[in-house]
């Protein structure tokens, strides 16, 4: 199948005056031009519906609008305009939330104090594995380093329910000079105010 | 409702959770002190103004010196609220404390709201508090008196001037630089901070051992009270054991030279990260007394119960989980002070318990 067939239809250079975009070849779902599908995404479809036997009842093809008989109405005729069905928007369901301190850090593990967002819970101790820690927050795992721990259901375009375990470190700002001066300032104030024997 | 203790009685309380210690004394004549904080979970009130609520004592008129043994989140939980309502009395904290480096500490920390639960921002509402009060603030330091009533008297024991010299130079290293990310205060080691005291009333010693740690240096730690020329030389009857019984506080001598044989020790467990004390610190406690007791078992608090889901993907995610036991168990010992031969009368909440039943 090739997609050039696609692209050379009336309809999208139509569609191009209508909708004037960078990228020339691209497949609207609906009218929205921010709904567009781009040219490699319609490839990859479209190749992995050639290789792949179980395509008609994959999720990423209902997440993607595209009706039962897609791959025949395409061959025959090059102009698909896909209806867009209404998708439900990435969404994470938190069943608790805990508010973590990194207390200390070993070779593969870590330590935390963990204090309960969700209920009103007693404080807990928790060891992870460093694997828990995703590769952009392992450079913020030190101590006193503070995460969020969410376990909940991640619900995905498409209707798939995925149980999830999320760590995140909170990317604190840096300390400024202009804070630090501040602190100095006060210090030496408090410590001129408070009256001693 | 309790009696509050008569105006002869002597009265000590200890209370902790698995986490947290504070101590209440009255000295006679509603005289009363308090050391540290820690919070009582069902009511989140600091666990010695529930008591002397309980008892119908005014913490305000009442109440004539808070100290605060050092700044650790397990000593100082909802120290602010006590020095708020405990209107008329004095305040004293460690020498080591009142230096540029702790200062910035919590002028850094204590504004920001991400570091909360850590005691450097409870210190800061205590010293804005005590600033608005225009009170005199007593630092506590080595052979220093603290409080005097007539023959009533309260003296520090701690911290050395060496103590204040590594706890200033173990401050500033906790100060952050500049482009560093925020991050939160923890609590360093050793404690050189920490506020020992030795509580006198007429003929009556009783030592409080804070958190202080043996460093073997004999400039610093229990080393160097022992040594101390200068202390007053009396043995305590009473004795709430340092740091939780842990074998880092232990010294043969305090035993030997500081109280008599067989003291009533109190002392609290902690439980975060380790268990103190440890199966080797109840034994050794045990054989030096048979009157140690203890605010609740060295323990983890019961299992929270959390829906098949979260239980199933916190296993699969956590290595080990413990909860912390915010149960507080008190302690409270007294003395009629006008018998003669009296003897001290020990009570205790549910959760605390003789050391000796986990002496097993």
């Amino acid at each position: 199948m090739k997609l050039e067939a696609v692209n050379q239809s009336s309809f999208f250079e139509e569609e191009k005056q209508k909708f004037p975009s960078e990228k020339p070849y691209e497949l609207f779902m609906g009218s929205d031009p921010k709904d567009m599908i781009s040219e490699e995404k319609i490839r990859s479809y479209l190749e992995d519906a050639e290789s792949d036997s179980d395509y008609e009842s994959t999720s990423t093809k209902q997440a993607m609008g595209i009706s039962g008989n897609f791959l025949e109405e395409i061959k025959e005729n090059p102009v698909a305009i896909i209806t867009k069905q209404p998708s439900i928007p990435d969404t994470f369901i938190s069943l608790q939330k805990w508010e973590g301190t990194v207390l200390s850090v070993k070779k593969d593990y870590f330590e935390a104090r963990l204090v309960d967002f969700t209920g009103n819970g007693p404080d807990e101790i928790a060891e992870f594995s460093i694997n828990e820690v995703s590769a952009d927050d392992l450079e913020l795992l030190h101590l006193g380093a503070v995460f969020y721990w969410n376990i909940g259901y991640h619900n995905i375009k498409g209707g798939q329910r995925l149980r999830s375990s999320i760590i995140r470190f909170r990317r604190l700002p840096a300390w400024t000079h202009t804070e630090i001066q501040r602190s100095e300032q006060e210090a030496e104030e408090l410590m001129k105010s408070i009256k001693t024997e | 409702m309790e009696r509050a203790p008569l105006d002869s009685e002597v009265e000590v309380s200890i209370f902790g959770p698995g986490y947290g210690e504070s101590l209440l004394l009255h000295l006679g004549n509603n005289d009363w002190v308090i050391v540290d904080s820690c919070i009582d979970s069902k009511n989140k009130v600091p666990a010695p103004l529930n008591y002397l609520h309980s008892i119908d004592i005014d913490p305000a008129s009442s109440v004539k010196l808070i100290v605060a043994t050092h700044w650790h989140d397990d000593h100082i939980r909802g120290l602010s609220s006590i020095v708020e309502e405990c209107t008329s009395a004095d305040f004293a904290f460690s020498s080591a404390l009142r230096s540029e480096e702790f200062f910035t500490l919590i002028s850094l920390y204590g504004r920001g709201s991400m570091m909360k639960s850590s005691g450097v921002d409870e210190f800061y509402k205590i010293i804005k508090l005590l600033n608005e009060r225009d009170k005199v603030v007593k630092l506590a330091s080595e052979n220093k008196c603290l409080m005097r009533v007539g023959s009533r008297e309260i003296h520090a024991l701690s911290p050395s001037d060496y103590s204040v010299l590594s706890a200033t130079i173990q401050l500033a290293n906790l100060l952050p630089e500049v482009k560093i990310p925020k991050r939160r205060v923890l609590s360093q080691k050793p404690n050189h901070v920490s506020v020992v005291l030795q509580v006198i009333i007429e003929n009556l010693c009783i030592l409080l051992g804070a958190d202080l740690e043996e460093i073997g240096d004999r400039r610093a730690g229990w080393t160097n009270i022992i040594n101390s020329q200068t202390r007053i030389q009396k043995k305590a009857c009473v004795f709430k054991i340092p740091h939780h019984g842990s074998k880092s506080a232990h010294l043969e001598s305090i035993w030997s030279e500081m109280v008599y044989p067989n003291p009533i020790s109190l002392l609290t467990p902690f439980t975060l990260g380790k268990q103190l004390p440890t199966r080797k610190d109840i034994r050794r406690i045990c054989s030096k007394t048979d009157r140690a007791y203890i605010t609740a078992k060295p323990q983890w608090g019961k299992r929270i119960r959390r829906s098949h889901t979260v239980e199933k993907t916190i296993r699969e995610t956590v290595r080990n989980i413990k909860a912390e036991n915010q149960e507080v168990g008190q302690i409270r010992i007294r003395l009629d002070h006008s018998e003669i031969g009296g003897e001290w009368t020990v009570k205790m909440t549910d959760n605390a318990l003789n050391l000796a039943s986990l002496n097993s």
